[in-house]
């Protein structure tokens, strides 16, 4: 009884109130989608660096992944949002670019802490999905005679991708649910609009239960996504 | 002064052990709530993934709504749902108690999930053979199921509990004065305003625990007994347990 009720409570709250709530699941959602496409960029051509034969190139990949997956997004967004712009400006001489003073707008911040927190995560995935590609293709399309480039992005990468999708989709569920962490530098998400309505109308309940239904009509699917796409994979092998 | 207040006090505060103490506490009190909610996480987890492979099916179906909402939570809903929530019913939870339950909620949700793949990774096959050998149920559970599924689990719940110190940062939404907080508070000070610095302790504060944890459960992934098995499925191509998905 009580549970209708809430639910009822929390559709009124959606009804009243959705032009903000609605602004702020976009918000949301361009963020992590956003964020995600530039990881998955980040993380393929890392991820390929670090199975490279290139040394430091692996060394650097390396300590990036283990530095952004080891420390808290909301440092990485600290730093980004609050110690970047204390940094010396730097003049580069160059036309369009002219001088740096590293300020970032809130949004800028945070599709940049997303991005490079998300990016090891991709890049570990790939690294392994890479790894677990049988050598082999990549000597059969070698003795083919495909350069390495080719074999890399035409043949290894492609099978790669398809491994790791399982794992992308966990990752892309992550990313909507950190998310919610850019509030703290001031861009309004959807949690930072269910806040400040219930700070103003005080249905605390209410508010932060539609923006839960809302967080959950995103992860959810996509849990359900990922946990279909192991089994297929699973049975595939 | 102006002069200080553009460039910032620089490492200047680190020569300072007040500075230092300060950190510690924090990073004390973030230790301290990181433990608690796993120890929490674990039994709540565990019960839960013990409920979700129950017959019946009331169990199976609560236990199953539990952890598929609570692992599809933004964990600062969950701190927030917990503290503001409270606040507005005659229950009214303080900050850091409010902190560690929806930490709970969160990872009892995910530990338990590590734990279902644990125990339903036992073949059928070992307990089969340990009642064979004339062990009993309980016998057979304890000195054959419940090791290897243990170390199995080891692994994954050393990895949350990474992601679990790593989350205690989000404490400071609430003005909680953990590692993160302490932070903001020494570079927030005008005479100081060195946030470039702070936080590069700050997150090497973070690194070095969380790092070694993870070679922790590398380790544990090579473990001894799985050790040649792991090195022939490398040789076959397929490398250990896949790498967590940030969460």
């Amino acid at each position: 009884m009580g549970l209708i009720a809430f639910f009822g409570a929390v559709a009124e709250q959606l009804w009243l109130h959705y032009p903000a709530l609605l602004r702020g699941y976009q918000v949301t959602i361009a963020l992590t989608v956003t964020s995600m496409a530039l990881a998955l960029v980040l993380g393929v051509i890392l991820s390929l660096v670090r199975t490279s034969d290139w040394r430091l190139g692996r060394l650097a990949c390396g300590a990036y992944v283990e530095v952004f997956r080891n420390t808290p997004l909301l440092v990485q967004l600290y730093f980004w949002f609050f110690a970047l712009p204390k940094l010396p400006s730097l003049d580069t001489h160059l036309p369009y670019l002219g001088t740096i003073d590293w300020l970032l707008s809130p949004v800028q911040a945070a599709v940049l802490g997303l991005t490079l927190y998300t990016g090891a995560y991709t890049t570990e995935a790939l690294r392994s999905a890479l790894r677990s590609v049988d050598y082999g293709q990549t000597e059969a399309a070698r003795a083919l005679g495909l350069t390495y480039m080719q074999t890399r992005l035409h043949v290894v990468v492609p099978q790669a991708f398809r491994i790791a999708v399982p794992l992308l989709t966990s990752i892309l569920s992550a990313l909507f649910r950190n998310s919610a962490l850019v509030s703290v530098i001031g861009v309004i998400d959807l949690l930072a609009a269910a806040d400040r309505i219930q700070q103003s109308n005080f249905q605390t309940f209410e508010l932060f239960g539609v923006a839960g239904l809302l967080y959950l009509s995103l992860t959810l699917p996509l849990a359900w996504a990922s946990s279909r796409l192991e089994r297929r994979m699973a049975r595939v092998r | 002064m102006n002069d200080v207040l553009t460039v910032g006090a620089g490492w200047e505060p680190f020569t300072r052990w007040a500075i230092w103490g300060f950190l510690l506490d924090g990073f004390a009190l973030a230790v301290r709530m990181a433990v608690i909610s796993m120890l929490l996480s674990l039994l709540v987890g565990i019960t839960m993934a013990v409920g979700r492979l129950a017959r019946p099916r009331v169990i199976r179906w609560l236990a199953t709504a539990y952890i598929e909402t609570f692992r599809a939570m933004p964990l600062l809903l969950l701190i927030f749902f917990v503290f503001f929530g409270s606040a507005r019913t005659p229950l009214k939870i303080g900050p850091v108690t409010s902190v560690v339950i929806a930490l709970t909620l969160y990872n009892s949700a995910v530990v338990a999930e590590i734990v279902r793949a644990g125990i339903l990774s036992i073949a059928s096959g070992i307990m089969e053979a340990a009642r064979a050998l004339g062990l009993s149920y309980l016998q057979s559970m304890r000195y054959v199921a419940l090791p290897i599924a243990v170390r199995r689990m080891a692994p994954g719940v050393v990895s949350q509990l990474i992601t679990l110190f790593k989350d205690t940062s989000l404490a400071s939404v609430l003005s909680i004065l953990e590692l993160s907080r302490s932070a903001r508070v020494i570079y927030d000070t005008p005479t100081y305003g060195n946030p470039v610095e702070v936080l590069t302790i700050v997150a090497a504060m973070y690194f070095i625990p969380s790092y070694g944890l993870s070679l922790i459960a590398q380790r544990l992934e090579a473990g001894p007994e799985r050790r040649t098995a792991a090195t022939v499925t490398n040789a076959g191509g397929r490398g250990g347990t896949p790498p967590d998905a940030g969460r």
